[in-house]
């Protein structure tokens, strides 16, 4: 966890509720200086504090909720207790049956001992480094039996019995910065306009990370930085490698982007494709006013 | 900062004799809190988004039914307002999935387009990260962030609001904002309204 992460959310409170003393607002000054996700918090409570609108006829409205509850009947409230109770006596019954068929010796098959025989390939036993964890401790290889791996090379794979519980094993410790980290260190350094250093951390997040959400993250960050270079043709591969992956949070953009990134290249039907997508996706998004009018202008 | 929500004092008699059933003094006690609920049910979803009076409606017959099981944990008003979040937050998770969103559209100056100055954009923009994040964060997540920075509670009258203890709501609240600072740090124009305030 990073300072920055923890938050003096009582402080705000305070602060809100005109309790802070000098030192205190002090310190939450200090705190604003350096936390945006916290100057972005006091910045949008403003924001939906301005919502407003007139109130329409109440009376109106709390007549026909009057209505409303009389027809609607209450949800039924959730009766847990009878299940547990019945979950519980299941187990009791099940562990019972079980104690008597270990003792006289009748277990069936499926309760019996099982012998932990694991099948693992020597390229996957070797434990990560730079990391403390604990690793199985494998006794008495059987057996060096010949298999063949998929692309039909020979492979040894090691027929090993688990007999014993884990114990722990330290490994040599590196501590080396996460795929948070990384990310965390581009993004100022692109609003900066520091692009090769942003760009070389969010290829670094890409390479070393490729499975977390801020690789995906990176690959709409890059997308979007090469689009601003007016290098459509790779900002459209870093657009299609964030939508391949599941993350949800920048799609929208990324699809508008990738759109703007077709434009660029002059692929007509590929961007009215794509402005169809977003229509059909974010109907209403930020993006739809934009898409409408491309392909207004697309049309022949 | 923010101004303090409004949030009526309803008198223990009045009270009393709505928990009781008594139809005038429930009537009487939703004029008073319906002006919070339609508030917080467009700070939810946003002024134009197609459910806001259906959350209204569904959230004061929610209240009226739940009367009976109100045991004065909370304030009644934050009571309400939490009946309101839940179903706000439903509402905007349903049209999420039905991919039918109608709420606050901007205009779209997103990567690589000027950014616009007018601030009622800038503002609506912000709104709308904080509603479409809520749509994505775990239900319990979604209703801190909620009621703590779309309507302003304390962490204490989250905790009260919501019956779990502080330190889960602290716990809630850190959780809920690495997601917003994920979203942030992933939007430059959200961010770069931020570097040069």
């Amino acid at each position: 966890m990073e300072t920055l992460d923890l938050h003096p959310e009582e402080l705000f409170d305070k602060a809100h509720q005109g309790l802070a003393s000098s030192d205190e607002l002090a310190r939450l000054d200090a705190h604003l200086a350096l936390c945006a996700t916290c100057r972005f918090d006091r910045q949008v409570r403003l924001d939906f504090d301005s919502v407003g609108g007139s109130m329409g006829d109440l009376d109106d409205l709390v007549a026909r909720a009057l209505s409303g509850a009389q027809q609607v009947p209450a949800a039924p409230r959730r009766r847990v207790g009878p299940l547990l109770i019945a979950a519980m006596v299941g187990l009791m019954g099940f562990g019972s049956f079980a104690a008597v068929a270990q003792f006289t010796g009748l277990l069936p098959k499926w309760l019996g001992p099982r012998s932990e025989v694991v099948v693992t390939p020597r390229a996957q036993r070797l434990p990560a480094p730079a990391q403390v964890r604990e690793v199985p401790r494998v006794e008495e290889p059987l057996a060096l039996t010949p298999a063949l791996s998929p692309a039909g090379e020979r492979e040894k794979v090691a027929v090993v019995v688990r007999r014993a519980a884990p114990i722990p094993v330290a490994l040599p410790l590196v501590v080396e910065p996460d795929a948070i980290a990384v990310f965390t260190r581009a993004t100022p350094a692109r609003v900066r306009g520091e692009t090769a250093t942003a760009m070389a951390d969010f290829l670094v997040v890409i390479a070393r990370f490729p499975t977390s959400p801020e690789a995906a993250l990176s690959q709409a960050a890059l997308g979007r930085m090469r689009l601003d270079r007016g290098e459509a043709a790779s900002a459209l591969e870093a657009f299609d490698a964030y939508l391949a992956t599941n993350e949800p949070l920048l799609r929208e953009d990324v699809q508008g982007a990738r759109a703007m990134a077709l434009q660029s290249l002059g692929r007509v039907e590929a961007e009215r494709s794509a402005w169809e997508a977003v229509l059909h996706d974010y109907p209403e998004g930020v993006y739809a006013p934009r898409a409408r009018s491309r392909l207004e202008s697309l049309s022949p | 900062m923010t101004t303090q929500p409004v949030r009526p004092q309803v008198p223990d008699a009045l009270l009393e004799r709505a928990v009781r059933g008594d139809a005038a003094a429930i009537g009487q006690l939703l004029k008073q809190l319906a002006p919070g609920m339609i508030r917080a049910s467009r700070q939810l979803l946003g002024s134009s988004h197609a459910d806001v009076d259906d959350v209204v409606q569904q959230s004061l017959i929610g209240l009226v039914q739940a009367l009976p099981s109100f045991r004065g944990e909370c304030s009644l008003a934050h009571f309400a307002s939490r009946i309101v979040t839940r179903t706000a937050l439903a509402a905007r998770r349903r049209t999420a999935l039905r991919g039918d969103r109608l709420d606050d559209a901007i205009e779209p100056d997103g990567f690589g387009v000027e950014a616009s100055q007018d601030a009622a954009v800038e503002a609506e923009r912000r709104r709308h990260a904080v509603r479409a994040l809520m749509e994505r964060l775990p239900e319990e997540q979604a209703e801190t962030l909620a009621l703590r920075v779309v309507l302003g509670f304390s962490l204490e009258e989250v905790a009260e609001a919501t019956g779990v203890p502080l330190n889960t709501v602290r716990s809630r609240v850190r959780l809920a904002k690495t997601s917003l600072k994920k979203r942030i740090e992933a939007d430059p124009r959200l961010l770069a309204a931020l570097e040069v305030e």
